[in-house]
């Protein structure tokens, strides 16, 4: 196997000054386990400054780094050179932006217009049940908390929204309503009332047409569409 | 597929094979199987949407028996015969996939390898049969006994899915599209089977005047009809609502797809209770 790889990255860039649109060919000779968020910084360094992308952790735990790599919506942060090719079968990797929000500069979005979908679903306690008297600890049983805590482990990359079916019209998106159904399991939720009209809501669960694709692309590794069956079970 | 794990190596070989036509190149390692099944399950519903429409036409023809037979003997053309035996795809893909998502999202079965397996098999077997009884034509069968026996699997599975769900908080339209869906999963299967089984049980305007007089049959074609207009409806209306959001535009289009299923039950209806 080769250590390094001859690539080539088909980029969508976009100016917003002059709203112009066009798709940039790079050529990158690659190490096989530089990550892509290495190869654009790779670009930057050596071939064009201009090149927009977006990360913080690198290291798969912010969600911001979401792309599309040959359509598959994926974190830069986390897709090694030589994984991209044996996955894809490729040399040449076609990258867009995620399409959940839109783009402010080449392959960076408005994650805070995406992020509006997720705090349309209160990803946190709305009414919190008190502590009980003999400890200052809510406690959770093992039993009870193994049967949502992959779902909390969730870091809101939107790469399932970009994947999904229907959450590019109203739906609120895979994550989104998949945060609501974990307050709707967490056991310290009492506000059961709300979380249910949004559950069943016309932005709710019934866009979702079990399509998988959320499951199938979740770098986290989440079967969501698990969690939004059960949404459709209603068993809360 | 994800988890890929119990796939054998026959069945990634054949995908492997499947995965070299263009769109499903694209979308299967980005998206996933279930991704483009999802979507075929959505083309195989419109297909079916206006198939039906057509169908519901060509039987008020009814009315005009002699008009009607020559209708049909000139749909005995084999193009039109093979045309007619290609519905047993989208009725049979639509149908188990129907089937599966009910299994996934009400009943928590998982074991989508199992399941996409079967329905392949199944699915194979019935396109097979079916394609069978088109070249042979001389099947025969008491109509009486098949509807009977029909009808008690369509209504225990439709009992099932209405206990499952019904004290659930989803909207009732969603239910009852959940619960049509699992009455007509032996009923739409069984009767593709059982028109074509010979020529004269589906072509023939005597042998299907004389069936209609039974109120047996108008009650289980009643029945019927109600319930795929109602499905049917139901999802042109969710895939619409999928696309636009509440407001006036989607309540125009709810009209026009009520208007459309309305019409249609005023003619199916209209013709079971004259025939
Ligand atoms: C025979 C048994 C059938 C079963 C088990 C079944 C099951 C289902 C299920 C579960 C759905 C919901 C899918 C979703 O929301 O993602 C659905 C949708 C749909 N069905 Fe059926 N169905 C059947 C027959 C039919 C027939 C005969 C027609 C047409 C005349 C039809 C037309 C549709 C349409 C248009 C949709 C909407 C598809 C979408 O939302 O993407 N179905 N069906
Ligand atoms: S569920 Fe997975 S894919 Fe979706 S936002 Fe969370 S981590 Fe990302
Ligand atoms: S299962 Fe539902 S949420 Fe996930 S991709 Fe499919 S439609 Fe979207
Ligand atoms: S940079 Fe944080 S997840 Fe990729």
């Amino acid at each position: 196997m080769p250590d390094t790889y001859n690539i080539t990255l088909e980029i969508s860039r976009y100016d917003p000054e002059s709203h112009l649109s066009w798709v940039q060919t790079y050529q990158v000779e690659a190490g096989g386990i530089l990550r892509f968020v290495d190869v654009f910084r790779k670009i930057n360094d050596e071939q064009d400054p201009t090149l927009a992308w977006a990360s913080s952790c690198e290291h798969a735990q912010c969600g911001s780094c979401g792309i599309m790599v040959n359509g598959k919506p994926l974190l830069a942060c986390e897709l090694l050179v030589r994984e991209a090719v044996d996955q894809f079968n490729t040399h040449t990797f076609r990258i867009k932006p995620i399409t959940i929000a839109p783009v402010l500069r080449d392959l960076v979005v408005d994650l805070e217009k995406a992020y509006d979908r997720v705090h349309a679903a209160k990803p946190y306690l709305m009414k919190p049940a008190p502590a009980p008297p003999e400890g200052d600890e809510y406690r959770i049983s093992p039993e009870t908390l193994e049967t949502y805590v992959e779902a909390t482990q969730c870091i809101n990359c939107f790469c399932c929204a970009t994947a999904c079916i229907s959450s590019h019209h109203h739906f609120l998106g895979p994550n989104a309503m998949m945060s609501n159904i974990v307050r709707l399991m967490d056991p310290r939720e009492t506000e059961k009332k709300e979380r249910m009209d949004l559950l069943y809501g016309e932005s709710g669960v019934y866009r979702c047409h079990t399509a998988r694709a959320c499951s199938f692309v979740c770098p986290k590794e989440i079967d969501i569409s698990h969690f939004l069956a059960l949404g459709k079970e209603g068993k809360f | 597929m994800e988890n890929a794990v119990k796939i054998t190596r026959t069945e990634s070989y054949i995908i492997s094979l499947i995965q070299k036509i263009p769109i499903l190149s694209y979308y299967a390692p980005s998206r996933g199987w279930s991704f483009l099944i999802s979507w075929g399950h959505r083309l195989a519903g419109l297909t079916l949407v206006g198939y039906m429409f057509a169908h519901i036409y060509t039987l008020s023809l009814l009315f005009h028996p002699a008009t009607f037979d020559a209708d049909m003997r000139l749909l005995d053309h084999f193009v039109f015969s093979f045309l007619e035996w290609c519905v047993a795809i989208p009725v049979i893909f639509h149908s188990l996939n129907g089937g599966r998502l009910i299994l996934y999202e009400l009943f928590r079965v998982r074991a989508e390898e199992i399941v996409i397996r079967s329905m392949v098999i199944l699915g194979l077997l019935y396109i097979f049969i079916v394609g069978f009884f088109f070249i042979e034509k001389t099947q025969q069968i008491s109509v009486t006994l098949f509807w009977s026996i029909t009808v008690t699997v369509s209504l225990i599975a439709f009992l099932i899915v209405l206990f499952k769900i019904w004290m659930t908080g989803n909207s009732i339209l969603w239910k009852l599209q959940r619960i049509t869906g699992s009455f007509m999963f032996p009923m739409l299967i069984g009767h593709m089977l059982v028109m074509h089984m010979n020529y004269l049980t589906g072509h023939d305007s005597k042998t299907i005047l004389l069936r209609m007089e039974s109120p047996f049959i108008k009650g289980v074609d009643f029945v019927f009809i109600i319930f795929l207009l109602f499905h049917a409806g139901y999802g042109v209306f969710s895939i619409i609502a999928d696309y636009i959001k509440p407001g006036p535009v989607l309540k125009s289009l709810t009209i026009l797809v009520i208007i459309a299923m309305a019409v249609s039950a005023y003619f199916g209806i209209r013709l079971i209770v004259a025939l």
